[in-house]
C-alpha cells in the first residue's frame, strides 16, 4: 500500500482554560491517515476534538505535540512560504457557508481572489478559472455575478468549495460541511464530494456527527470521544459490527424514519454528558459513561485489533458480540 | 355557550388559519389557510425545512413573534375551545404560562444569563400555579430531577452557561413544563444536540406525555425524531400544509411528492452502502413572489401541465386511513 497522502502521529492540540490555568486536552494523541482518492470519517458528540483535530491539521490551532506529515513533510515543522505553499494543497470547507462567504464580494470576485492568493498572476486567464471552477461544483456560469445572501446554503457550500479547489488542493478538510443545510438540498454537496474523489482523486477528511451521512460517503471512519480515537475501520465493518460500546451506543441513538423499525430496535441510552476534557476519567475516557465498564477500565486499555484495518480502543473489543453484516 | 354535554374541546384545533408579515418593502404570508387539531394527549410533528412557516405558525398564535415584526392573522386558533387570536394580552399571558407550555429552540437565548437557573424556573411556578416562595423551590428542584439533571438543587444556583447543551434544553423543557401545561409546544428541541442527548430527549419528552398526559406539538425537521415521538404527522411547505397523516401513513406510505423527496434525502442507517445521495432540484419559493398553481411544481418529477394552474388543497389519500390527506390531485387521482 502507497503512503498516505496525510498522516497524523501521536497529535496533541490543549488549550489551556485562562480561569484555572488548566490544560483542556481538546485533541489527546490522535494517529490518523487519510489515503490520495479517499473519504475518511471523523465522528463523535461535539466537543470530543474533532473539529480541533481538523482546525490543527490546517493550522488554524497550534498542536503541542506529535507529527502531522503531508506528501512527506512534517507540516509541523515548515516554515515561510515553503510552508505557506504547502499548507494551501489542504483546503478547509466550514459548516456555514454564509459566514464564510464575503457579504460585499460577488461569486466571481471571491473566487478571483483566492486565485491572486494561489500566484495566478494573468487576469484572462483566472477568468477563464473562475468558469472552470464553477463548473466543477456543477454551478451555472451566471452565478459569477450573484452576491451569497443571493443564493441558496446548497449553492453557497458549493461556492466555497469552488473557493478551496483554486488553490489545487489535495486534501479537503470538511467540518459539517452539511449540517446547516435542509435536508432536500445536501445531497448536492455530498455529490460533490463523492465527484472530486473520483474524478480527481481528492482525499477528503469529513467531520461530521450525522452517522448515516458518513456511512454512505466514507470508505473508513475513526470515532473520536474526549480527545481520542475509540474505533477505527472500515465503514463496512464499522457499521456492520461495531466493537467498541461507545460506537455501539452512538449507533444504536441515530432514530430512525420507519416508525416499526423504530419501535423495534434495541437503543443504549447513554447517561449524562461527556466528561470535562480538562480532567478526563483515569483509564478508559468512556468508562464513566460506558453500561460494559468493570473494575479493569480504570487501567488504560490496549488497541485491539479486530480485523484487517479494524481496531478499538477497549480493554473487551476482542470480546465484543458480532453484529449482524 | 357551553353544553356540559358535549365532549371536552381538543387542546388544539387550527383553522384556516393565516398569517401575514409586513415589511416596509413587502408583505409575505408565511402561513397561508391552515387547519389540523391536536386531540388531548397527542403528539403532533409539524415537519418542514426553513422558510416552510412551521415556526411562525406555532408561535404567531401565542404572539411569541420577534419583537417588532408587524403580523396580520386570519382564522382561528382555539385552545380547549378558545380562540387565541381574540384574547387579549393579559388572557393570552395567563394561558401562555399554565395552560400551554413552550420549549424554545436555543436553550441559551431561552435563558437569562445573568440570572441563576433556580431563579428563573421558580419565578414561573409562583406565578402560574400561585405557590409560596419555598413551594416554588422544592417543586422546581421535582421538576429537575423528573427531567434528568442530576443534583438538582445545586443545579438550581448554577448560571445557563454553566450547563451543557443537553443540560440547558432540560431545564428549557422543565420551564416549558413547570406550569403544568395540557399542550406543550416544542420548536426543534433536539436539534442542537448530538444524537446521544437527543435520544434521551425524546425518551424523555415521550415520558412526560404519559405521566402528565399532555398534548404535544413538536416543531421539527427531523424525521427521525418524528418517528420516535409523534402519533400524527404535518408536513408543511411554503406556507401550507401538503401532508398531513398518522405517523405511519406519512413515514411509510408518503403520498405527497414533496413528503416522499424528503423522506428519501435522509440517508439511513438501513440503506445499501453503495447508495447515493439523493435530493429534491431547486430550492423552496420566495414568498414575496405569488405563487400560482402548486408551490412544489417547479421541484416536482410528477409535474403536469394543470399542476401550474390553481394551487391544489388537502384531499384524501385514497387506500389509505381517513384522515390521511395530501395536496397533490395528480397522485390522488392516480391511486384511486
Amino acid at each position: 500500500m502507497p503512503e498516505p497522502i496525510l498522516r497524523v502521529t501521536d497529535l496533541k492540540t490543549h488549550f489551556r482554560d485562562s480561569r484555572t490555568g488548566a490544560d483542556i486536552r481538546a485533541c489527546d494523541g490522535v494517529s490518523l491517515d487519510l489515503n490520495a482518492g479517499e473519504i475518511v470519517g471523523l465522528v463523535g458528540e461535539s466537543g470530543c476534538g474533532k473539529s480541533t483535530l481538523g482546525r490543527t491539521i490546517v493550522g488554524l490551532e497550534r498542536a503541542r505535540s506529535g507529527s502531522i506529515r503531508f506528501k512527506g513533510q512534517d507540516l509541523l515543522a515548515l516554515r515561510g512560504k515553503t510552508g505557506a505553499a504547502t499548507r494551501r494543497e489542504i483546503q478547509y470547507i466550514f459548516q456555514d457557508p454564509l459566514s464564510s462567504l464575503s457579504p460585499r464580494q460577488t461569486v466571481g470576485e471571491a473566487l478571483d481572489e483566492a486565485l491572486i492568493i494561489n500566484g495566478e498572476g494573468n487576469r484572462a486567464a483566472r477568468q477563464a478559472r473562475v468558469l472552470e471552477l464553477l463548473a466543477a461544483v456543477s454551478l451555472p456560469a451566471q452565478l459569477v455575478h450573484r452576491y451569497a445572501r443571493e443564493m441558496s446554503g446548497g449553492q453557497r457550500q458549493r461556492v466555497c468549495i469552488a473557493r478551496a479547489l483554486a488553490a489545487d488542493p489535495k486534501v479537503l478538510v470538511c467540518d459539517e460541511p452539511v449540517s446547516s443545510l435542509d435536508v432536500s438540498i445536501r445531497a448536492q454537496v455530498m455529490n460533490l464530494f463523492l465527484k472530486l474523489r473520483d474524478d480527481l482523486g481528492m482525499a477528503c477528511l469529513l467531520i461530521a456527527h450525522d452517522l448515516a451521512i458518513v456511512r454512505l460517503a466514507a470508505q473508513r471512519v475513526y470515532v473520536m470521544y474526549l480527545g481520542k480515537i475509540m474505533e477505527e475501520g472500515q465503514s463496512a465493518d464499522l457499521y456492520g459490527q461495531p466493537a467498541h460500546p461507545y460506537t455501539q451506543a452512538l449507533l444504536s441513538a441515530v432514530p430512525l424514519t420507519n416508525p416499526d423499525d423504530e419501535q423495534a430496535r434495541r437503543r443504549i441510552l447513554l447517561s449524562g454528558d461527556v466528561p470535562s476534557p480538562m480532567n478526563p476519567p483515569s483509564g478508559c475516557r468512556f468508562r464513566t459513561r460506558c453500561p460494559a465498564a468493570r473494575a479493569v477500565c480504570e487501567t488504560a486499555p490496549p488497541m485491539v485489533q479486530r480485523g484487517a484495518g479494524h481496531v478499538a480502543l477497549c480493554h473487551f473489543a476482542a470480546d465484543a458480540p458480532l453484529g449482524a453484516l | 355557550m357551553i353544553r356540559t354535554t358535549h365532549p371536552a374541546p381538543p387542546p388544539l384545533e387550527v383553522d384556516g388559519f393565516s398569517v401575514t408579515l409586513h415589511t416596509p418593502n413587502v408583505s409575505v404570508r408565511p402561513v397561508d389557510r391552515v387547519t389540523y387539531s391536536v386531540e388531548a394527549g397527542e403528539v403532533l410533528a409539524v415537519v418542514g425545512e426553513s422558510g416552510s412557516g412551521k415556526t411562525i405558525l406555532n408561535m404567531a398564535p401565542l404572539d411569541l413573534l420577534p419583537v417588532g415584526v408587524d403580523a396580520d392573522m386570519a382564522g382561528s386558533v382555539r385552545f380547549e375551545g378558545r380562540d387565541l387570536l381574540k384574547m387579549t394580552a393579559s388572557e393570552l399571558e395567563a394561558v401562555r404560562g399554565s395552560g400551554i407550555g413552550v420549549v424554545f429552540q436555543d436553550p441559551l437565548s431561552a435563558l437569562n444569563p445573568v440570572r441563576k437557573v433556580g431563579r428563573q424556573l421558580t419565578e414561573g411556578i409562583e406565578r402560574n400555579l400561585r405557590l409560596t416562595p419555598a413551594q416554588s423551590e422544592s417543586r422546581a428542584a421535582e421538576l429537575l430531577a423528573l427531567v434528568g439533571l442530576p443534583d438538582p438543587k445545586s443545579r438550581m444556583q448554577q448560571y445557563p452557561h454553566e450547563l451543557s447543551g443537553g443540560q440547558r434544553q432540560r431545564v428549557g423543557i422543565a420551564m416549558g413544563i413547570s406550569g403544568e401545561p395540557r399542550l406543550l409546544i416544542a420548536d426543534e428541541p433536539t436539534t442542537a444536540l448530538d444524537v446521544t442527548v437527543q435520544a434521551q430527549i425524546v425518551e424523555l419528552l415521550k415520558d412526560l406525555q404519559k405521566r402528565m398526559g399532555m398534548a404535544i406539538v413538536i416543531i421539527t425537521h427531523d424525521f427521525g425524531v418524528v418517528s420516535g415521538l409523534a402519533d400524527k404527522v404535518a408536513v408543511m411547505y411554503a406556507g401550507r400544509l401538503s401532508e398531513l397523516g398518522s405517523v405511519r401513513d406519512v413515514l411509510v406510505g408518503p403520498a405527497h411528492p414533496y413528503t416522499r423527496g424528503l423522506l428519501q434525502s435522509v440517508p439511513s442507517l438501513t440503506v445499501p452502502m453503495d447508495t447515493k445521495f439523493v435530493g429534491l432540484p431547486g430550492q423552496p419559493p420566495n414568498l414575496a413572489h405569488r405563487i400560482d398553481g402548486c408551490a412544489f411544481a417547479p421541484r416536482c418529477a410528477e409535474v403536469r401541465a394543470d399542476c401550474r394552474g390553481h394551487r391544489p388543497g388537502l384531499l384524501s389519500v385514497p387506500r389509505s386511513s381517513p384522515g390521511h390527506l395530501a395536496a397533490c390531485p395528480v397522485v390522488v387521482n392516480q391511486n384511486i
